[in-house]
């Protein structure tokens, strides 16, 4: 139904990562880099699975195999990012924050970045191509669901479905990172939090061949909230205070701009200990969360 | 003892990488941070610099290709527009028919892709020979003509086709002010740049109308000619006598910079960390016209953050450029891509355009990519390095699989209206 259509259509898709886009990640420009990886390793994940369903020709017919080799495909995928996001962020990016993060927020904030690259990836293919047939002088309605347009049920699924990529990466990413971690006792709530992620990407994908679109849309948005309050819980962890969590952080490009001083350690200071990974702090304690091993332990 | 001897072997071993910036990881928090290697401080400047240079790049190039995809989707492709018989279409000799086999289709087409790099091929050459009588008007007065010309018929044309869609009606009294007055305000701002944002969009529109003038070639042609440029390139900028080099070397013997389009996103550092020192090297250009143009790369040197630099800015308070009163205490650096670049990613971008929407994202991560993957590499070895074949490469496999394999999976999704 002409531009009308078309950009609510867009926004509604798109919403959840424009506006991550604006406001975390095009301000850092290493977020910016993972996040095209992520858009890439997904792509690559969606070769694999529709290659996949065009060589084995029976798999064409039956909606139900595709679903599981793409979804096995994607978490596969996930998990490989998982695997190169954490040698690179252990040889480089820990290294580069010095200014502006600690470690485990840098951790943070670049698997949010996987999460978004994942998901923009995934709404503009799944998504894209439909939305800019919605242009047209007209609407489409299927019988299913009479009453609310085609474009704007698949919009309202995909606006969910882009949310749940980015809880499932980061829930994946923190939850794998966790169980490395020696230092933490209650690792049944990370092996709880990755089933259940790979649990409702089953689930919802399964639930959309129902047709009904009222039951999937609202089981969707159902099973995406305690994703969103796990996702919640498990970043705020690993956060100091109550203020370091809501605390905006520096724009680069200001540093574009102004002069912003820098004071490298002069000679006569005590060097900083920075061989331990960890950005120390005065106030830590044993007790606080901890992401990372920080006990380098030498041979 | 004991731990005496731990010591030794963990300086040993630190000593060992101590040439490897690679291996900060495994530091132990006894030993000191040895004073020749780059130290955690430098390497995380680099990274913070590597990072910033492709946000730069990636951003304006992204740009000219949203800008290329929106104006043919919207404009080009409506069935109002007459189809162009004159324009790029003349440079080729081989028109086809439906009846040709498929091998005169083929050799016909690979024939129009040799034409245009023989003429990329011949302006380098004639750069050369410039260059080394020391012609430089005759070298500056062949830049803005081709510049007026891109920037004015090219720009009218475009208008012409969006009057012809959107059936707006223009008089020739203000099309001709308004076409005008921006190519002027064009030259201007490339041949002169004072103002980085408005140079930078400037080169954005010229790479995009020059981008929408060479997808209107034929298909196969414009295949051939984007695999037949990489390779092109891979090989005149890596090899040690190339063209390219002969350039740098031209422009070192009279130190004088090459007059050529190339896109520089300068960046403010901070003169109290000490960056790593190398010359910046920057990525070849390949940029073709109806009329002939090659445009080449420049050297810029990252100064040493020295003592003295900052002494000598701090003295000199008072100068005249507001830009140096602003940059007491900062050192400028840039990093550059040819316009060439631009201009071919916009191609490749449109020639998936032209297929469905489909190929136009794939191709597009395809693309920012390929690009990210070069600048890491720029920065791991720092030489001049050719742009175009990773993108290329990575966008062409993508378009292809995509067209065979992606578009009937994601087809079967949406009109069975399940979601993967």
């Amino acid at each position: 139904m002409t531009l009308v259509l078309f950009f609510g259509c867009l926004f509604v898709a798109f919403s959840p990562i424009i506006a991550l886009f604006i406001f975390v990640i095009y301000k850092e420009a290493k977020l910016l880099i993972i996040m095209l990886a992520g858009a890439f390793f997904w792509l690559l994940s969606i070769f694999i699975a529709s290659i996949l369903w065009k060589i084995v020709k029976p798999l064409q017919d039956e909606n139900a195999w595709s679903i599981a080799i793409s979804i096995v495909a994607q978490e596969g995928v996930r998990l490989l990012l998982y695997k190169i996001f954490i040698k690179l962020e252990a040889n480089i990016y820990r290294f580069a924050t010095k200014q502006t993060l600690e470690t485990e927020k840098s951790y943070l904030k670049g698997s949010l970045a996987c999460g978004v690259g994942y998901s923009f990836a995934y709404v503009l293919v799944m998504y894209g191509s439909v939305m800019t047939h919605s242009t047209g002088p007209g609407s489409l309605f299927t019988s299913e669901c009479p009453k609310i347009s085609l474009f704007i049920v698949n919009a309202l699924l995909a606006h969910n479905f882009g949310i749940l990529n980015i809880l499932w990466t980061i829930i994946i990413f923190i939850s794998f990172k966790s169980l490395k971690n020696k230092k933490e006792n209650k690792k049944i709530i990370y092996i709880f939090a990755i089933t259940l992620s790979l649990a409702s990407h089953f689930l919802l994908s399964y639930l959309t061949l129902i047709k009904n679109c009222k039951v999937s849309l609202l089981v969707n948005y159902l099973i995406s909230i305690p994703l969103a309050i796990i996702g919640y819980f498990f970043i705020k962890k690993y956060y100091r205070n109550k203020k370091d969590f809501y605390q905006s952080q520096i724009n680069e490009t200001q540093k574009d701009e102004q002069t912003i001083e820098v004071i490298k350690p002069q000679e006569n200071d005590q060097k900083q200990d920075l061989t331990r990974r960890r950005v120390p702090n005065d106030n830590t304690s044993d007790d606080e969360p901890v992401l990372f091993d920080n006990d380098i332990k030498i041979k | 003892m004991s731990s005496e001897e731990n010591l030794k072997i963990e300086i040993e071993r630190k000593n060992e990488k101590t040439n490897n910036y690679q291996t900060f990881v495994e530091k132990t928090s006894e030993t000191e941070i040895p004073s020749d290697s780059y130290s955690e401080f430098e390497f995380a400047d680099y990274v913070d610099f590597f990072t910033r240079t492709t946000k730069s790049i990636l951003v304006p190039v992204a740009l000219s290709m949203v800008i290329v995809v929106f104006f043919l989707q919207s404009i080009y492709l409506q069935n109002q527009i007459t189809s162009q018989e004159h324009g790029i279409r003349d440079l080729t000799v081989y028109h086809q028919n439906d009846s040709d086999s498929f091998q005169k289709y083929f050799f016909g087409s690979f024939l129009n892709a040799i034409i245009v790099i023989s003429i990329i091929f011949g302006s380098t050459a004639l750069l050369i020979l410039f260059l080394k009588f020391g012609w430089n008007k005759i070298l500056y007065i062949w830049l803005l003509l081709t510049t007026f010309v891109v920037l004015t018929l090219f720009t009218a044309n475009c208008l012409l086709e969006i009057d012809q869609v959107l059936n707006f009606g223009i008089d020739w009294i203000s099309f001709f002010i308004i076409v005008f007055n921006f190519s002027i305000v064009g030259i201007f701002v490339i041949f002169i740049p004072k103002s980085k944002r408005i140079n930078q969009f400037y080169l954005i529109c010229f790479s995009s109308l020059l981008a929408i003038e060479i997808s209107k070639l034929p298909e196969l042609t414009t295949w051939i000619l984007l695999i037949v440029l990489a390779l092109y390139d891979l090989i005149a900028v890596l090899t040690p006598n190339g063209p390219l080099q002969i350039l740098i070397q031209e422009s070192i013997k009279k130190n004088q910079p090459l007059p050529s389009l190339i896109y520089s996103s300068s960046l403010m550092l901070f003169t109290k960390i000490k960056y790593p020192i190398f010359k910046k090297p920057e990525k070849n250009i390949q940029n073709i016209e109806n009329t002939v143009n090659e445009t080449l790369s420049e050297i810029t040197t990252l100064s040493e953050t020295d003592n003295i630099s900052t002494e000598t800015i701090s003295e000199t308070d008072t100068i005249i450029s507001k830009e140096k009163e602003k940059t007491k205490e900062q050192e400028k650096a840039e990093v550059k891509l040819g316009v060439g670049d631009f201009v071919f990613y916009s191609v490749l971008i449109s020639r998936a355009c032209f297929y469905g929407y489909l190929t136009v994202f794939t191709c597009f991560f395809a693309i920012l990519m390929g690009l990210t993957l070069t600048l890491f590499l720029l920065a791991f070895y720092r030489k001049i390095l050719p742009a175009l074949p990773l993108s290329i490469l990575i966008g062409i496999c993508f378009y292809f699989l995509t067209n065979f394999v992606l578009s009937n999976f994601v087809k079967n999704i949406t009109i069975n209206q399940f979601l993967v």
